[in-house]
């Protein structure tokens, strides 16, 4: 596969998600940056925003094993990574769970308990699961995309900076504007269409394109930009406590790397590192009381680094 | 990918030899400047060189760091950002890699060492050595060094100016400073023959204590005795014989027609 057929390929998924989501256009891409760098992305706004709808969407696209955790507060390790049941021959058998697949939707992660966050996250950065005493590995390509809802205060348990640091992204959904909230109102509230959707990217496809992107060339200049940013997210004592680790520099560089490829470039912009400082550095941070107390977020000190 | 090497070297060579011109220009014009400011204290050319000199390979490394590929990308956006990834990533060898060189040659075809020059710059560095040469021929001309300033007295500077300029005319010949303007009596020397010359001043100035009544004097009417008239000359003329009546007859008819 060429590069120009890669990108058409991208270009082809995003429009067929257009037919399913209507706008959510960054957010869109910034899924497929997570997918294209092998990567796991969070993705964090209202309800009501197509959060899942547009993890589903992908994956229907994609020709992968898909499979979705509800989480819910009372939900235990074993029932996402799978246990060992004993079978009709009265042997021990290892039932794999859900989190076998390809691409696993964790819906609502802030409602999972610390023990099944800790597990997933482990399976997330080890790629294999441990039962017992057997090892299993999970199949490539293997991405997670959870989603999280950021007004829930009860019943909830928010991960903490350390583990929200295994997912490359944190990708914010934004409320649609109004033109895209009236085709939002007028395809699903007053019409009854189903949009079927068919899967266009094969796993090898798949394959190919996380190849590619680590084959898209950077300048030195540029990177030293990507990891000058970020060191300087230790340095801003005034705006963050606790700034983003090296992950966040292989991270920073990966994704703009992705964006590029995805934009259809064969190199790495500036503008790419800008872009994609948001979504990589905004869970990666700790805000000040200061910071906190003028009511600024992570975005806002992530725009006044970018200065 | 030698090709892009190639192409690489040739855009760092064309930027060296604008760079290199124009600290040229730039340290011609610290050569003059300082040139003319040192043309009143009798101080050698040089020293308005070393100046100059100096600048000029500042000027060069300052121009060698400062003109980087980022700066052709500057003037040339087409190959913004491409230019410095091909060059970073010249050691790897992939389709992206591949196709990203071949984009930038296509490109950097277009780049022209034109595109380096700046030409409002140039102009006013030209104007101004321009400038600064007239002037040198001026001050040459006013003869500016025969000034000493080392008579000059900076606690009063309008006064030891008059002074200077009233005792030492700008301009003319001869050893200023000196009061005898007949010479040293060494000039007096042809090759290698001391001559035997005195030389008189003398004066057209009039002195009109001087003057005196003036006297009368007699003059003689009479001629002189060797004044003599003689009688003119006749002028003969050699005509042939058979042309004669006919002479004779054309004067004949000229007089007639008086």
């Amino acid at each position: 596969m060429k590069l120009e057929e890669a990108k058409k390929n991208m270009d082809l998924l995003i429009s067929e998600v257009r037919k399913v989501v209507v706008g959510q256009t960054e957010m869109v891409k910034d899924v497929l940056v997570a997918i294209l760098t092998d990567s796991h992305a969070l993705l964090e706004g209202y309800p009501g925003l197509a959060k899942t709808l547009t993890v589903k969407t992908i994956a229907s696209l994609m020709d992968l094993k898909f499979s979705r955790i509800q989480n819910t507060p009372d939900l235990m390790p074993s029932d996402i990574t799978g246990t060992n049941i004993v079978n009709e021959r009265r042997e021990f058998k290892f039932q794999p769970g859900p989190i076998f697949a390809n691409l696993v939707l964790s819906d609502e992660i802030n409602r999972a308990p610390p023990k099944l966050q800790s597990a997933l996250l482990e399976v997330m950065q080890e790629r294999q699961v441990t039962v017992g005493n057997t090892t299993y590995k999970l199949e490539r390509p293997f991405f997670v995309l959870a989603t999280a809802n950021p007004i829930e205060q009860e019943g909830v348990f928010n991960l903490p900076e350390a583990q929200a640091d295994r997912f490359l992204l944190k990708i914010k959904a934004q409320y649609p504007t109004t033109e895209e909230e009236l085709e939002i109102v007028e395809r699903y509230a007053e019409s009854n269409t189903q949009i079927k959707l068919k899967p266009i990217m094969k796993k090898e496809t798949i394959e190919y394109l996380q190849e590619l992107t680590k084959q898209v060339p950077i300048a030195r200049d540029i990177k030293r930009y990507a990891v000058d940013l970020v060191r300087s997210t230790r340095t801003k004592k005034d705006l963050i406590e606790y700034g983003a680790s090296p992950r966040a520099s292989i991270g920073l560089i990966l994704a703009s790397k992705a964006r590029a490829l995805l934009e259809g470039r064969n190199y790495v912009s500036k503008e790419d590192i800008k872009t994609m400082a948001y979504p990589v550095l905004r869970h990666r941070i700790l805000l000040t009381f200061e910071a906190e107390r003028n009511n600024l977020s992570e975005d806002d000190v992530i725009r006044e680094l970018l200065k | 990918m030698h090709q892009i090497i190639t192409i690489i070297k040739e855009i760092k060579s064309e930027l060296f030899k604008v760079g290199f011109f124009q600290s040229l220009i730039n340290s011609f014009i610290v050569f003059l400047i300082f040139y003319i400011l040192l043309m009143p204290f009798k101080i050698q050319w040089f020293a308005a060189a070393t100046p100059a000199i100096l600048l000029f390979f500042l000027n060069l490394l300052y121009l060698t760091k400062k003109r980087n590929l980022e700066y052709v990308e500057t003037l040339f956006p087409l190959v913004n950002e491409q230019l410095r990834t091909a060059k970073d990533n010249l050691n790897k060898d992939n389709e992206i890699t591949r196709r990203l060189n071949q984009e930038v040659i296509e490109k950097a075809r277009r780049i022209k060492t034109s595109f380096f020059i700046n030409f409002k710059a140039l102009n006013l560095s030209i104007i101004i050595v321009i400038a600064l040469s007239v002037s040198i021929f001026f001050l040459s001309y006013i003869n500016l060094n025969k000034i000493d300033f080392n008579e000059f007295n900076f606690n009063n500077p309008l006064g030891t100016l008059q002074k200077i300029t009233s005792n030492k005319p700008a301009g003319g010949s001869g050893e200023s400073g000196n009061d005898n303007i007949f010479g040293k009596e060494s000039v007096a020397i042809l090759g290698n023959n001391e001559l035997n010359l005195k030389l008189n001043p003398s004066s057209t100035e009039l002195n009109v204590e001087d003057l005196q009544d003036t006297e009368e004097k007699n003059f003689d009417t009479a001629f002189p005795q060797d004044i003599k008239s003689s009688a003119e000359a006749n002028f003969k003329e050699e005509i042939p014989k058979e042309n004669q009546e006919i002479v004779k007859k054309y004067f004949e008819k000229i007089t007639e027609g008086k």
